[in-house]
């Protein structure tokens, strides 16, 4: 069986080295980009199955980034490829704010920091339509 | 009253003038005269009177009957004829004494013609008749003419009764002049006494009315002076209020200004009057329903408006316009008062700017702790992260692995840390409560260590990072924590404002006695306005949309504050498109800095003192050339060294008075500094006491160190310093000798 590829985007090296550990760990394919051009290259270039995208990036942001991809995959027609933000801030407070950034973004999913890798695994799961993870 | 008033009055009729009343009603000589021609008159009439009566009394049937009474009677009216004109003038005009004057008169008169034997013949009866007439007669000339007629009758008759023989005789013929003589000399004594009368009459009716007139006039008087004070009161009223009132005729032209309106607009009454209150610009010019008079029907009416001074300020008013009416309802003036409100607007403006700056405040504080969260959020993710995968591997197996993530988790403890050291530093440096360390560092280690930390965020972005600093260049007196903050925030800052492929460099410039340090970049760089406020707390420069930029926005704020400590100042240059340099300066070590870092440093145990804190500032290493550049010195270190909250002084609260010890001037510059410093301490705002200032009376020499001199301020019994204790002998071979 393949193993699903995630792109996981984060201008923290540290973060983005755990996670891409981690993923890996679960059975998962990672590529890596650490600002949001970077990020749109590698998702054009390599369509990973699902994107962990951290908002606040270099240049362009991740609302700006999963906003891009939403419009690229309507125009051309393709599946939707699922999206889970990470964000610092914690907007689970303001629930408008929140709403106008999803509407924005087109993500499927809001996550804050610091989370539960278990968390972020479960979902990631969820978003693939994985009923167990994949071990190698 | 006064003479205009008077001439008004009297034109007008109310007061009759008398001078000219005098003048057209009684057409007589002045008073003197007419008395003396009226006693002349007098004693001739009586003259004549008593020639004839003596006639009729000592002349009988043609011989001369002389008897004694009546020698003596006549006697006594000639004399007393005669003693007329030694009588005082007032007695002869007073009536009471023509009354006596007819009764004895008619007393001697009546003897006379009774010595005469005249008694009970008609011509007694005639003679009484000639009397009555006299009396009652209004017209001398009458009576005169009535005496004459009577005594014709008397002789017609006698010589109807005796024939005309008798008429010839002396008697018969005397007795006519006799009673004109009579009729005359009473007729003129009652004439007399009927003018007087009437004179006092009409002279007590002319009183009278004149006391009427005076009484009315008295009462005018009055009222016009009540009315006076009403109108003194309201004019000053007018012209003294604080007010501006402009009074207009119904038209709205200009009457009258008062002399506020003049002073607030800078304009004289002249320049106003005449213009319309539209003009002047009280007043719109659509107030109205007329176009022609826009002011005709206007009722009372209230606006605000900005009006423009002759100066061109402007001012803004309270305009109240008021019709003001006569008694018969009719429109005569229109009064405006204006009130200068801007005062009002000011507080206005000052409030809203207040509130404004609040609201700014607050949203910036929001924001700080927004971006702190997030700030502090990232690393422990981490960490958080880090710690989980550590959890799960083996350790003893993986140990590339284990290495790596015990790596990240420890980097971003640091981080942590060091972003909760940030905020308490700031925190810290809000409330005055920073702590520093100072020694002589060298440069090209420190600098190139501080480069090193942040190679690798360079080389993220591929952005040429260089240290450019003269291996000999003299170390500098700073603490070294500190400076590595500083050189961290401000190299951090740099790369993250420069793109891709750009430039950092951190310099090393020596100056003198000091070294700048600078860090340049070829980033975004910063506009004239950002140059400015780029070192205000919170301030970030503004990116799109989101934030994209990582940090607290109190890196710089931060970062200032550490560099005032070292007594310097963080200063910017930049260009917009092109980069930016920041740069500042720091003293180089000397020993004698050194060696009071020594002593601050025992004063870690004396700073818990439990009287004092002490600061020393030595002045030894400036190069002032005068006392003010001395005195300024100094202050600007000892502004540098007191921690401050906003422009408030804040020393440690827990040690009550602060002292300042000064050191390395010698003692009439010390003297001055002090004197000076006192002052100037004085009027800062202090949180508790204002500090002491000691400075040592001699010159300390090099072989005494700072803690001895602080030993013997400090060894004083009691171990308080009183504030008399201004000047501090310091104990030392030379100084002793030098005195001696």
């Amino acid at each position: 069986m393949e193993k699903p590829k995630i792109l996981v985007v984060d201008d923290e090296p540290d973060l983005l080295t755990t996670l891409q550990f981690r993923l890996q760990q679960e059975g998962y394919e990672v590529e890596t980009a650490e600002n949001g051009l970077e990020a749109l290259d590698r998702a054009r270039a390599n369509r990973p199955d699902l994107i962990v995208l951290d908002v606040m990036l270099p240049g362009e942001n991740g609302y700006r980034v999963s906003h891009t991809l939403r419009e690229e995959e309507q125009q051309a027609g393709r599946a939707r490829t699922p999206i889970l933000l990470l964000t610092a801030r914690d907007l689970s407070s303001d629930p408008e704010r929140e709403k106008m950034f999803m509407d924005f973004s087109q993500a499927d999913v809001m996550m804050y920091k610091p989370f539960e890798i278990g968390a972020l695994l479960e979902r990631i799961q969820g978003l693939l339509g994985h009923s167990a993870p994949i071990h190698p | 009253m006064s003479s205009e008033l008077a001439s008004r009055m009297t034109n007008s009729g109310i007061v009759p003038d008398r001078t000219r009343r005098s003048a057209t009603n009684r057409p007589e000589e002045a008073p003197g005269e007419r008395r003396f021609s009226s006693v002349g008159s007098l004693v001739a009439l009586r003259l004549v009177l008593i020639a004839a009566t003596s006639y009729l009394l000592l002349v009988q049937e043609q011989a001369l009957n002389l008897s004694f009474g009546s020698a003596a009677l006549v006697t006594a009216a000639l004399a007393s004829n005669l003693g007329f004109f030694w009588l005082p003038r007032s007695w002869t005009s007073a009536p009471r004494f023509l009354a006596g004057m007819i009764l004895v008169d008619t007393a001697w008169i009546t003897a006379a013609l009774l010595l005469s034997g005249h008694f009970r013949s008609e011509f007694f009866y005639i003679y009484f008749l000639v009397l009555f007439v006299a009396g009652i007669g209004d017209n001398l000339r009458l009576i005169v003419l009535g005496a004459g007629a009577i005594g014709v009758a008397y002789v017609l008759s006698a010589v109807s009764t005796s024939g005309a023989a008798a008429l010839w005789s002396s008697q018969t013929l005397i007795r006519i002049p006799f009673l004109i003589a009579v009729a005359s000399f009473y007729g003129f004594l009652v004439d007399r006494a009927r003018r007087d009368r009437r004179k006092a009459d009409e002279e007590g009716r002319a009183h009278r009315r004149q006391a009427e007139v005076n009484a009315a006039l008295e009462r005018e008087i009055a009222e016009r002076r009540r009315a006076q004070t009403v109108a003194v009161k309201l004019s000053r009223a007018v012209e003294q209020s604080p007010a501006m009132v402009v009074i207009s005729d119904p038209r709205g032209q200009v009457e009258y200004v008062n002399p506020r309106y003049c002073s607030v607009m800078g304009a004289t009454s002249d320049e106003v009057l005449g213009r319309t209150l539209i003009e002047i610009g009280l007043v719109p010019d659509d107030v109205g329903t007329d176009s022609a008079n826009p002011l005709r029907d206007v009722g009372e009416w209230r606006s605000d408006a900005s009006l423009r001074r002759s100066d061109g300020g402007e001012l803004w008013v309270s305009i109240s316009l008021s019709p003001i009416h006569d008694d018969e309802g009719e429109l005569i003036h229109l009064v405006a008062v204006v009130e200068d409100m801007t005062h009002v607007k000011a507080a206005e403006e000052t409030l809203k700017k207040a509130n404004e700056d609040l609201k700014k405040l607050s949203q910036m504080k929001s924001d700080f702790i927004s971006t702190v969260s997030h700030e502090l959020r990232t690393p422990l993710t981490a960490m958080k992260n880090a710690l989980d995968i550590l959890a799960t591997i083996d350790t003893s197996a993986q140990r590339e692995t284990y290495d790596r993530f015990m790596d990240i988790a420890a980097r971003n403890v640091q981080r942590l840390s060091g972003l909760v050291n940030d905020i308490l530093d700031l925190s810290r440096i809000e409330a005055g409560r920073l702590e520093y360390n100072f020694d002589e560092l060298a440069l090209p280690d420190l600098l190139a260590n501080v480069a090193a930390s942040l190679e690798g965020q360079a080389h993220t972005k591929s952005i040429a990072l260089s240290v450019d600093v003269p291996a000999d260049v003299r170390p500098v007196w700073a603490d070294q924590r500190r400076l590595e903050q500083i050189l961290v925030n401000l190299l951090g800052n740099a790369l993250k404002f420069t793109p891709q492929g750009g430039r950092v460099e951190l310099r090393a410039l020596p100056r003198g006695d000091e070294v700048e340090l600078e860090v340049l970049d070829t980033g975004v760089g910063l506009s004239p306005d950002d140059c400015r406020r780029v070192f205000e707390p919170f301030y970030q420069v503004d990116e799109a949309l989101t934030r994209n930029v990582k940090g607290s926005g109190l890196g710089l704020s931060i970062t200032r504050e550490m560099v005032q400590v070292h007594g310097a100042e963080l200063a910017v240059e930049s260009e917009v498109g092109r980069g930016s340099r920041f740069f500042f300066r720091l003293p180089c070590a000397t020993v004698r800095a050194k060696e009071m870092s020594d002593l601050e440093k025992r004063f870690i145990e004396y700073r818990t003192y439990p009287f004092f804190s002490v600061l020393i500032v030595d002045a030894s290493a400036s190069m002032a050339a005068s006392d003010d550049e001395l005195f300024e010195e100094v202050a600007r270190r000892l502004e540098a060294a007191l921690p401050r909250s906003a422009d408030r002084v804040v020393p440690q609260a827990a040690h009550g008075r602060l002292v300042l010890v000064l050191l390395g001037t010698d003692p009439r510059g010390a003297a001055v500094v002090r004197g000076r410093l006192s002052q100037k301490l004085a009027s800062d705002s202090f949180d508790c006491n204002p500090p002491l200032v000691l400075g040592p009376a001699s010159y300390p020499t090099d072989g005494t160190t700072s803690y001895q001199i602080l030993q013997a301020i400090l060894g004083t019994p009691s171990g308080a310093v009183t504030p008399d204790r201004l000047e501090v002998e310091i104990p030392t071979e030379r100084t002793t000798a030098a005195q001696a």
